[in-house]
């Protein structure tokens, strides 16, 4: 991402807010520290209260009838962990399987926990408020990526896109295969009351 | 209470009769729908005389008349007898008179007191419930129609799948009588259930009184301020005290010792002002709360030892010389009847008389042993993987040595020939001789160490194989537990449809893992039920056919090798296909029902969902063998199916001993390990490749065709070019037939613990779970008719296969600190054919939720650890859970409770003691069942 290639450029101290969207990212502007990474070329960040530790891979065993951004499972002192190609499911250019040591960034959302497979893991980082800007949406940029960013920040010149921990958490489960009561409200079958 | 003396006060006290009345017209309400509720009785008696109370201070001597006339009216009723609908009725009156009355006041518009009055006592007195009502007294639940009702439910579609119109038709559509007794009573429960529900809250009861009797200790020798009075921060155990008294309410409610709850109730109401401060714990609040909490233990315990009047003296006690007389009945101190000393020991006594013979240990503590020595087995496996590499290497040491040796010799011969013996060359072979000897030497030594390793670890995994028996042994229970339960099924099942049967029972000392037989329990009353209604023909037909008109049911268990084998077989009509093909059209139309063998066929019977989707009806829940099969699969077990038209039909369970340790088969595929569960493999064979039909998809074996299939196309791999001519096969079941399955190469064999596939993954169509090996090493374990279905639906063949969409079963999380609640309501769920998973307080719920994703959760309130409320607030931080519908069911049914419900995102909110129907008719909602159909599952 490089911020002069983008058509309107921010300057936060004086400038106008961007034609379309007036608001602030407050949850991103909330974020006092993130890991940064890379998924090929792309730099995205997380949260470093979501992401436990980072580490190379062991010896990954792969699962069948499961969706391809899912390399399979590990374990890990006492745990069994899913391992997830983040580059495939977040729609970038897949990353090099190197087996056995690949980078990933143990991640960490209230109920959920897997390993995130990463091309490079980079440094923390601490975004000043003023720094964050809303994510534009880009024809380029693969949707489900657009729908996962929270902000963008800039950090020692570079654009860095700040995933929401809540949503990509939510976008890696799997098809829960019993549609709840919400989902048959959308279709207009009437919930059931309480007393 | 004397009369307000200042107008603020009055019209303070005029908004305390508003607010106790809307109260009062809610417990009035829950009377109605069930006049026995004792803890609504309880309660609107309470606000009944509160009310009074509040009438006298604002002055208002019509509301005071009012009050007092529904006052006595209740307190007229003897404890015991319930309160009659006409009586309700003149209640509800009442209180709509005393609101009318309390409005016209504030409206400056009064009404005629005189009148409303008159009116109100006239009611009352026609109801005449001081004396025991001859045709009001509690209605008893006729258990034939429970059962018809129970068949009807869960057999219907059966009476159509296998014959040509129900034999009939009465009994399908009797209407049940209203619930009026406490939910547990009725067909959910047999005799001897009972005493064993009986049995399971004694001992639950005891735990709950050692808890607030330790609560208790701890206040007595609290520090007392100056006035005497124990200092606020001692409000953990009143707490404690309170929780555990509420427990103790709730669950003699559920299951019908009302006296109890009625007791526990008003020493709840006290607890409730000590908690809240508006009481304070002197002295002789002290010793009140001691006397009552000790007399609690002994109506629990010996209830003939705590009569009437001694608990409504007790309870009165705990008001005298509080800020809340008892106004309109005798305001009199009652002498103690009894010291805490009397009234305290005798109960510990008997209650611990009920347990002395053995040693009670938490559930939870004895799986966690059995858990430790099941992994202590896996590990010990592990090493011994370790040890044969370790071999390996050894011989590799041994082979190096050799050469080394090999090399040396060559090297002095060189140096012998050479013009100087002492030449560099000769040392240099010298040398290497030494070291070829050390490396000899060295592996003799590792070999005699492997040795003695080799023989510890054999001793180790004897030892940890005798431990896991052990622990194991303290869970097992025989086939005898279950027997006089399914004998009553079967004499109600019997006597209900005319028929003559006899239950035969083989092997009743074989034992099961405790919880195993409990899975089991629902599958074999199933299976019973089916027999009687549809196997089993009626007599005359027995008798023209040349049968015994007593037709048998046997139930036989034996156990072959590690498995136990349990069969149950009638001696009847045997399976109709002809109606289960017609049924099967009518089902699936796509299915192509001509070309299915009459095993597909027989399998069909297992499909949930499979007999109620017919023509000529919707409604229905199946015919319960769906049942059979997904508890029996919870168990890694399998079910299998055998017919014979006018002979009979038998069912054979399979069940591996152990849920822990398994046996494993490891293969490699593709570069990877994968492990099958023994118990899971009929045969394994080598086979000619010639006999392997890749375009059929067929091996012959055995002279015998079977499916086949090729692991890595199972598995999505590439297949791996290189033939071997003499592949291996594992033949299993799959869909009711052998399936045969070539793997590429055999690794060992191993003993594993089948884990999760952790939070992330909840369920991967053919993959039973993951194992951990000794080094560290996951291998995902398959299961192969799940592979073989899936890889089918994926491949979309067209074959003549059951390709049923079968959803699996509503799972409902019930999370309730009593033990008897949780029973009651898991049996009431798994009657309908769902799938209960029980916790125990909040923080456990929390944890099962890790990997659990129920369908709805059952949610009590007060719990230790994690009350409801608290548990609510931490499923809202869950994503992935957190729009799982909750049904809150508790006896603390104020207004607060209601709306922080409500605002934590509640779905339904029912009172304790809650009526079947009202929690069925509550999941069915929350979880979107009540569009399907009434009885839709």
């Amino acid at each position: 991402m490089d911020a002069c290639s983008r058509p309107e450029s921010i300057d936060r101290g004086d400038g106008p807010l961007p034609a379309g969207d007036h608001r602030r990212p407050a949850v991103a502007a909330g974020v006092r520290s993130c890991l940064a990474f890379f998924l090929g070329d792309t730099e995205l960040a997380l949260p470093l209260t979501d992401v436990r530790e980072t580490g190379q891979l062991a010896a990954v065993a792969p699962l069948p009838n499961l969706p391809g951004w899912i390399r399979g499972i590990l374990h890990r002192r006492g745990e069994i962990l899913s391992v997830v190609d983040l580059a495939c499911f977040l729609g970038l250019p897949a990353s090099q399987w190197t087996g056995p040591g690949q980078p990933y960034l143990l991640f960490r959302q209230s109920d959920l926990a897997c390993c995130l497979e990463v091309a490079r893991a980079g440094v923390v980082v601490h975004p000043e408020d003023r720094e964050f800007a809303a994510p534009e949406a880009r024809p380029s940029r693969p949707a489900r990526l657009t729908a996962l960013i929270s902000g963008v920040f800039r950090s020692a010149g570079r654009d860095i896109l700040l995933l929401d921990s809540e949503r990509l958490a939510t976008a890696l489960q799997l098809d829960n295969p019993r549609p709840g009561p919400e989902r048959r409200a959308e279709t207009g079958v009437p919930r059931g009351e309480g007393q | 209470m004397a009369p307000a003396e200042t107008p603020a006060c009055r019209i303070a006290s005029l908004e305390e009769v508003r607010s106790l009345l809307v109260q009062l017209k809610d417990s009035i309400r829950a009377l109605a729908v069930d006049p026995g509720d004792p803890t609504a009785r309880v309660e609107a008696q309470r606000l009944v005389h509160i009310l009074h109370e509040a009438s006298v201070a604002a002055g208002a001597e019509g509301l005071e008349r009012m009050a007092a006339c529904m006052a006595t009216a209740l307190d007229g009723v003897p404890a015991g007898v319930e309160l009659s609908r006409p009586f309700v009725a003149a209640l509800a009156a009442a209180a709509e008179r005393f609101d009318d009355l309390r409005r016209g006041m504030e409206q400056g518009k009064p009404a005629d007191q005189g009148q409303l009055l008159a009116r109100t006592e006239e009611d009352f007195a026609a109801c005449a419930m001081t004396r025991p009502p001859a045709a009001d007294g509690p209605e008893e639940i006729d258990l034939g129609e429970a059962v018809e009702r129970l068949l009807a439910e869960e057999l219907e579609v059966p009476a159509e799948l296998f014959s040509e119109e129900p034999e009939e038709t009465g009994p399908l559509s009797v209407d049940l009588p209203a619930p009026t007794a406490p939910p547990v009573r009725g067909p959910l429960f047999s005799e001897a259930e009972w005493e064993q529900l009986h049995i399971g809250f004694h001992e639950e009861a005891e735990e709950h009184l050692q808890t607030l009797q330790q609560a208790l200790q701890r206040l007595q020798t609290a520090s007392l301020d100056q006035e005497g009075r124990t200092v606020q921060p001692h409000r953990e155990e009143i707490a404690a005290i309170r929780r555990a008294v509420h427990t103790i309410k709730g669950a003699s409610a559920v299951i019908g010792l009302n006296e109890v709850a009625a007791y526990a109730h008003g020493l709840e109401d006290f607890l409730d002002r000590l908690h809240d401060g508006t009481r304070a714990l002197d002295p002789p609040a002290m010793v009140g709360l001691a006397e009552a909490l000790d007399l609690l233990g002994l109506l629990v315990a010996s209830p003939e030892q705590a009569p009437l009047a001694r608990r409504e003296a007790v309870l009165a006690r705990l008001e005298v010389g509080g800020a809340t007389a008892r106004a309109g009945a005798a305001a009199s101190p009652v002498a103690p009847t009894g010291t805490p000393a009397e009234c305290g020991r005798p109960a510990e006594r008997a209650l611990a008389q009920v347990g002395s013979a053995t040693l009670r240990i938490q559930r939870q503590q004895l799986d966690t042993l059995i858990g430790l020595g099941n992994d202590l087995l896996a590990n010990i496996s592990g090493l011994d993987r370790g040890l044969e590499r370790f071999s390996t290497a050894l011989t590799e040491l041994g082979g190096t040595a050799d050469r080394l040796k090999t090399s040396a010799d060559a090297l002095a011969q060189l140096s012998a020939t050479g013009p100087d013996p002492t030449d560099r060359l000769a040392l240099i072979a010298r040398a290497v001789a030494e070291s070829a000897a050390d490396a000899a030497a060295v592996r003799a030594a590792l070999e005699e160490l492997r040795g003695d390793v080799a023989g510890e670890l054999g001793g180790q995994q004897e030892l940890a194989r005798d431990l896991q028996a052990q622990l194991l042994q303290a869970r097992l229970a025989p086939l005898a537990l279950l027997t006089p339960r399914l004998q009553r099924i079967v004499e109600d099942a019997a006597a209900r449809l005319g028929r003559q049967v006899r239950l035969v029972v083989s092997g009743e000392q074989v034992e099961l893992d405790r919880v195993l037989w409990e899975k089991l329990a629902d599958p074999l009353m199933h299976l019973i039920r089916n027999a009687v209604h549809h196997g089993i023909e009626p007599q005359e037909e027995r008798i023209a056919c040349g049968k015994d008109p007593v037709a048998t049911l046997s139930l036989g268990a034996r156990r072959e090798g590690d498995r136990v084998v349990i069969r149950f077989a009638d001696n009847g009509r045997g399976l109709d296909f002809a109606a289960i093909r017609d049924k099967a059209r009518r089902y699936d139309p796509s299915l192509d029902v001509e070309a299915m063998d009459e095993r597909q066929l027989a399998d069909l019977i297992f499909a949930p969902g499979f007999s109620t989707r017919t023509v000529s009806e919707m409604s229905g829940r199946g015919v319960g063998l769906d049942v059979v099969r997904e508890n029996v699969r919870d168990l890694r077990g399998t079910v299998g199916v055998a017919t014979r038209a006018g002979v009979g039909t038998a069912f054979v369970i399979r069940l591996p001993l152990t849920m822990g340790v398994v046996r494993a088969l490891l293969v490699e595929s593709g570069g990877a390990l994968w492990a099958f569960a023994l118990t899971d493999i009929r045969q394994l064979h080598r086979v000619d490749s010639r006999d392997i039909s890749w375009e059929e998809g067929t091996v012959r074996l055995d002279g015998a065709t079977l499916p086949w299939y090729s692991l890595p196309t199972l598995l999505g791999q590439v297949e791996d070019p290189v033939e071997t001519s003499r592949p291996v096969v594992l033949v299993f079941a799959a869909g009711g037939r052998p399936v045969a399955v070539s793997v590429p190469r055999l690794v060992g064999r191993q003993e594993i613990v089948i884990r999760g596939l952790g939070s992330h993954l909840r369920a991967v169509p053919g993959v039973a779970g993951a194992a951990v090996l000794g080094a560290g090493q996951v291998v995902p374990v398959l299961d192969p008719a799940e592979l073989i279905r899936a890889a089918r639906l994926r491949a979309d063949e067209d074959r003549p296969e059951i390709l049923l969409d079968i959803s699996r079963p509503l799972t409902v999380l019930v999370v309730d600190d009593s033990l008897s609640v949780r029973t009651v309501v898991s049996r009431l769920v798994a009657s309908r054919g769902w799938r209960p998973v029980a916790a125990r307080d909040g923080q456990e719920a929390v944890t099962l939720l890790a990997e659990l994703w129920p369908d709805c959760i059952v949610l009590d309130l007060e719990m230790p650890r994690m009350d409801g409320f608290a548990f609510l607030a931490t499923l809202a931080t869950m994503p992935t859970r957190r729009n799982i519908p909750v049904i809150m069911c508790t006896s603390r049914t104020g207004r607060q409770e209601r709306e922080q419900a409500g605002r934590l995102g509640v779905r339904a909110f029912l009172a304790k003691p809650c009526p079947e129907e009202d929690l069925l008719a509550a999941i069915r909602s929350v979880t979107g069942l009540a569009d399907v159909g009434a009885e839709g599952r």
